[in-house]
């Protein structure tokens, strides 16, 4: 039921979100001088009455709160438009991207949690040792590392030895081979990128799980049950992992938003044609339409990304499944 | 442990004393172009000359460009270029505000001395690092100085006022929270025209940031208002009559002070990072405006920077010495502030 309850309050979260969102980006959009079509007024090729006669087909001459309503009533029937730019729909564009994103931002965030709560369990439960002095430091030093540093270093470091692609998502010079040679390919030119992603992942989760392992550590119960003698491999799973995994859990949604920051940079330092680039360059363009797009776009990943973390915070820590005191 | 945000934390006054000196250091200007000086290497500082005697006073060769396409040059021994203390050079603001000429180390003859290389424009890169140096530190501190206002303000109010006022600042401080924070950030860049001048540049990209990054000390500084609120001090005061202005500034600011100064300090590496990030996707500081985002576009530009021009990396050291530094500065004040994480 909770589960339920926890879908039901994300999608309303997402509505919300959304809605304020677009509004936010309408109402600012209107502040600025100028619209899609300004650059290409001071094109002598273009005569005036063509650009007029698409700023009418797209509604740009209308007010903008005119603007506004047509594009709410066609979002109702999940049509999002169509960019100026590309001359497309706006919903097949972010797809579209959004899909690349994620082939840098799922392996990422997976790496990046699943190392990280190991990491970070194995610094608590080695603390005063060497292991633990030397995760301290390189934490430290990774903190230290943002994705724009990562990123170009991890290009450095393809320039030099040629073990990398420099950039793009496939080689230009594939033939047309079979799936897997053309997914071992991807797979080449997605190192990198993830590997810059889950960088600063792996240094936020281990972090936080570091410091919630010490601190069931230090519960009573552990040493209660230790007392008892359980064996130590129930010890580790039961009453140690999993109320340790409580905060990293309620911290991902967070995480989403930041992994989405993070993959904008990443994205134009290896070329990656991702939902950051392609909002990157909406917004330089002023398409408007496209940049709205983008927008709920990331605003869907991200409240995925929070629902997840929500149900399975549900599942795994009984105490959230409390509800007036019965479960 | 400790030692190591020691020693990020003493890297400040190096990084500070480049950012306040950029000028007087820099041995060129950096906005100084010279298309036959492209990618030139680091200008080797001679005291041998070609004939092999020894000269007391430094010197170095003008290096000539001999094949446009790899960008390989060859020192040319036809004149002497001697180094000088306190050399005259182009005029600037000692310290912003003394005018000067004076040049810690150069030559009498502009654009032959470039003891870092010089980028794809000809234009000096330790010059333009310096330059970026003191570029990103007047985007910290105005930044940190917009977020610290901004933050106390809306905090304060929301605490003070209660009520719907206090709803509505903490909702909308959760829906900021909640987009990404890049995306926000660019949002609100995109608005603004895209060449803007020097100032405007360094104010809209600090109030940018500071725009995005308000939320958290907001939320802080509310938190540490509603417990002093209801303090018998604040109580007495509001019954001999002090207005809520007094009563903030007496009893509520110097409560608040200690964590509102730490959160800034754990705020303050994003405003390095963020101006640098601007700069890196072309919507922060244009290119003639040195920062060290700018010069890190160019390495996306032309891979060739990366195996053969490798002086024009310099600044990625810089980012990560800032940003080290500032690290062990905010590591510092949030162990210092149990409260940080209220």
């Amino acid at each position: 039921m909770r589960i339920l309850a926890a879908i039901s309050k994300r999608v309303l979260q997402l509505a919300v979100l959304s809605l304020l969102v677009t509004t936010a980006t309408f109402a600012l959009s209107s502040l600025l001088p100028g619209d899609f079509f300004s650059t290409q007024e001071l094109d002598p090729t273009i005569r005036r009455q063509t650009i007029d006669l698409m700023r009418q087909r797209y509604g740009l001459d209308q007010p903008i709160l005119v603007q506004y309503g047509r594009w709410l009533t066609r979002c109702a029937h999940l049509d999002f438009g169509e960019s100026h730019f590309y001359q497309q729909p706006v919903r097949s564009i972010v797809f579209d991207a959004l899909t690349k994103t994620l082939w840098i931002g799922l392996p990422a965030l997976m790496i990046g949690m699943l190392g990280g709560i190991l990491l970070g369990t194995f610094h608590a439960l080695n603390r005063d040792n060497s292991f633990g002095l030397a995760l301290d430091l390189l934490s430290t030093v990774a903190l230290a590392l943002p994705t724009l540093i990562l990123g170009l270093g991890a290009l450095l470091l393809a320039a030099f030895t040629n073990w990398f692609p420099l950039g793009s998502m496939n080689s230009s010079s594939l033939p047309d081979a079979g799936f897997l040679t053309w997914f071992t390919d991807r797979i080449h030119h997605l190192v990198l990128p993830v590997a810059c992603l889950t960088v600063p992942i792996l240094v936020f989760v281990e972090r936080i799980q570091c410091a919630a392992t010490q601190d069931v550590l230090n519960e009573p119960y552990v040493r209660a049950v230790r007392a008892r003698g359980v064996a130590r491999r129930r010890i580790f799973l039961h009453y140690l992992l999993r109320p340790a995994l409580n905060p990293i859990m309620s911290t991902a949604g967070p995480l989403c938003a930041s992994i989405l920051s993070g993959s904008l940079v990443l994205e134009v330092i290896f070329a990656w044609p991702g939902l950051g680039q392609v909002t990157l360059n909406a917004l330089l363009n002023q398409d408007t339409t496209l940049v709205v797009g983008c927008v709920i776009g990331s605003t869907i990943l991200l409240v995925t990304g929070n629902l997840v973390a929500d149900i399975l915070l549900l599942l795994l820590d009984p105490r959230t499944r409390v509800q007036d005191g019965t479960i | 442990m400790r030692s190591i945000h020691r020693w990020a934390r003493l890297l400040a006054i190096p990084l500070l004393l480049i950012s306040l000196l950029s000028d007087f250091l820099s041995p060129s200007a950096s906005d100084l172009q010279d298309l036959n000086q492209f990618y030139a290497p680091p200008t080797l500082i001679r005291f041998v000359d070609y004939q092999g005697r020894f000269h007391w006073r430094p010197f170095v060769y003008r290096l000539e460009l001999v094949d446009a396409l790899d960008a390989s040059y060859q020192e040319r021994h036809d004149q002497v270029f001697p180094l000088e203390f306190f050399c005259r050079g182009y005029r600037y603001q000692f310290l912003g505000c003394i005018p000067s000429s004076r040049h810690l180390l150069g030559t009498r003859t502009a654009g032959v001395f470039h003891p870092w290389g010089t980028d794809a424009l000809g234009r000096d890169v330790l010059a333009r690092t310096m330059a970026g140096a003191r570029n990103s530190m007047m985007v910290l501190l105005l930044g940190i100085a917009i977020y610290f206002l901004l933050g106390v303000t809306i905090g304060a109010s929301a605490g003070i006022a209660g009520g719907w006022t206090d709803i509505f600042l903490m909702r909308f401080s959760e829906f900021v929270l909640a987009l990404p924070a890049l995306y926000l950030v660019l949002a609100v860049r995109a608005l603004l025209p895209p060449n803007m001048p020097f100032w405007q540049t360094v104010f809209l990209t600090a109030a940018t940031l500071a725009f995005v990054a308000w939320p958290p000390m907001a939320r802080g500084v509310r938190g540490q208002i509603l417990q002093t609120k209801n303090a018998c001090f604040v109580e007495a005061a509001r019954i001999l009559g002090a207005s809520p202005w007094y009563i903030f500034r007496m009893h509520m600011l110097p409560a608040l002070a200690p964590y509102a100064l730490a959160q800034t300090a754990v705020a303050a590496p994003l405003f390095i990072l963020g101006e640098v990030t601007l700069s890196f996707l072309n919507v922060g500081f244009h290119d003639s405006g040195a920062s060290w985002g700018t010069m890190l576009r160019s390495l996306t530009q032309d891979p060739r920077i990366f195996t053969d021009f490798w002086w024009n990396l310099s600044p990625l050291a810089f980012v990560f010495a800032a940003l080290f530094c500032l690290n062990g500065f905010s590591r510092q004040m949030s162990t210092k502030s149990p409260s940080q994480l209220a």
